[in-house]
């Protein structure tokens, strides 16, 4: 099943590779707009040889990690504080309904003007855009997850700390996987988004760089050659990442929503 | 006497409506003794239960056990609940068993828990299912690992609240004498829910039969047929007759 799904999406690419060709070579676009995949390709392979793409990519990567990171801490202590506080579930669900509506890449010109345009500006948009998802869908979790669950875990001598630790976290885990794959989207988009804006200091700009500083110097190929390496980070984390984790868990133990 | 019930009153308030569940209920428990509480739904068995567990409190009156007042939860008293859903998903059906032993520290080693979780599971023939996920086991398997985690720690008294009420008939039988064999080896003291007038029979040794309304305990009746207790016994239908008079009123 699994297999088929990956043999079936490099068959459909290679079939719009293809057709790419096709009108390519019709002549009715010029190159400079709509470039040859060959040309495309080749591109991406030199970005990658010459170290200027991967540098770039590691550099988009990096932050992402980190932002993810620390939205993911944040998230699960903003919840998990709600669960065991009740008053502080209100100001919890208050701020996500405030903040989540809020697409990272608005903040930008007020976190320019609070943080400057550095990094640190880039990891808080992508907290920012990882938090809020994430708190929300492991809010739901937790509240979803039957009583029966609980109430056994205290029959059998848990605490309220080893009653998260035991009971909420694994059975809000169909929830908090949806969250993290939101949250990984969202993350993924403004970070682009926000390294276009921002452009690069000290020659370290990220993909969003990469792909914006192309166009500036009309290398269209270079440009595509920037979002491929996009979609497949994408595709990988969706398929190697998400995928598996759901594999080995939610959908192993029969607990998908 | 091991558990002790006095003066047990319970109220729920719902919608600003007071609803009386029991008023001054009364009654004892002996040790070993397998106890069923019978009556219509409605009628406030579970929520005694669960008061008896620790899950819901009680109003005012006393639950003591070995003369000690109950007011929470506690491993001396182990739920075993209807709901297929009580196991946890994420654990296999060894993990399930060994999770109450590594809560309690019952076992020096790990090696030394999974071997009394598995001949626990060997119990209720389950041996060759320890490393499924409950989602891959049918409802009665379900039930009897439930049972068997609850034995484990060896509880002084096993709650079970209509445990096999959502099982197909042929399922119950077998799942009601595993029941008993438990029962007759480990000397646990059961209080055994069940609305099922010929469950009750088969199980028990004393029924307490109970109806709607506050002054809920219409009778207590013991229970002294022999076992093997077979479903066409001149007594059991002797029983039943009696115990369906009482209900009926």
């Amino acid at each position: 099943m699994k297999s088929r799904g990956l043999n079936s999406k490099i068959f459909w690419s290679i079939i719009l590779i293809i057709l790419w060709q096709i009108i390519y070579a019709t002549g009715k676009f010029s190159p400079l707009i709509f470039p040859s995949a060959l040309t495309i390709l080749n591109s991406l392979y030199k970005s990658i040889v010459s170290g200027e793409l991967m540098y770039q990519t590691i550099y988009s990567i990096n932050l992402i990690f980190k932002g993810l990171s620390i939205g993911l801490i944040l998230a699960v202590f903003l919840s998990s504080l709600s669960i065991l506080f009740k008053p502080f579930r209100g100001l919890v669900e208050t701020l996500v309904s405030i903040a989540h509506p809020l697409p990272g890449i608005a903040l930008l010109p007020l976190i320019i003007l609070w943080f400057g345009a550095g990094e640190i500006s880039i990891i808080f948009i992508i907290v920012h855009s990882v938090v809020w998802p994430l708190a929300l869908n492991l809010l739901t979790g937790f509240k979803s997850i039957p009583k029966i669950y609980k109430q056994v875990g205290n029959n059998y001598g848990l605490n309220s700390f080893n009653i998260i630790r035991h009971i909420m976290i694994p059975a809000s885990l169909p929830y908090f996987l949806t969250g993290m794959r939101i949250s990984w989207a969202r993350a993924w988009r403004a970070l682009i988004s926000a390294e276009m804006i921002f452009g690069a200091t000290g020659g370290k700009g990220g993909l969003g760089w990469f792909i914006f500083k192309s166009r500036v110097f009309m290398d269209t190929p270079g440009l595509f050659a920037g979002l491929i390496v996009i979609v497949v980070i994408g595709m990988m984390v969706e398929d190697l990442i998400f995928d598996k984790l759901e594999r080995e868990t939610i959908k192993k133990w029969g607990m998908t929503i | 006497m091991i558990l002790e019930i006095k003066n047990l009153t319970k109220v729920f308030i719902q919608n600003g409506n007071k609803l009386e569940v029991h008023r001054n209920l009364s009654f004892g428990v002996n040790k070993g003794e397998f106890l069923c509480i019978l009556g219509p739904s409605g009628c406030g068995k579970s929520t005694l239960l669960k008061e008896i567990a620790g899950f819901e409190k009680k109003d005012s009156g006393y639950i003591t056990l070995n003369g000690n007042e109950i007011s929470k939860t506690e491993i001396n008293r182990i739920m075993v609940f209807q709901d297929f859903d009580q196991l946890f998903p994420w654990k296999t059906v060894l993990q399930n068993v060994i999770f109450p032993l590594k809560l309690n520290k019952i076992g020096n080693s790990n090696f030394e828990k999974e071997r009394i979780a598995r001949k626990y599971l060997a119990m209720v023939k389950l041996e060759d299912f320890c490393d499924y996920y409950p989602h891959q086991l049918s409802g009665g398997m379900k039930q009897r690992v439930a049972l068997i985690r609850a034995l484990v720690i060896k509880p002084e008294i096993l709650l079970m609240d209509e445990p096999f009420g959502s099982v197909d008939a042929q399922t119950r039988d077998e799942l009601q004498n595993m029941l008993l064999s438990i029962w007759r080896r480990f000397n646990v003291t059961i209080i055994f829910v069940t609305h099922d007038i010929h469950e009750a029979i088969l199980l028990s040794n004393r029924i307490i039969v109970m109806g709607k309304g506050p002054d809920n305990i219409k009778k207590i009746i013991d229970n002294d047929i022999p076992f093997p207790r077979k479903e066409n016994q001149q007594q059991i239908f002797n029983l039943y007759e009696k115990i369906y008079q009482f209900m009926k009123v």
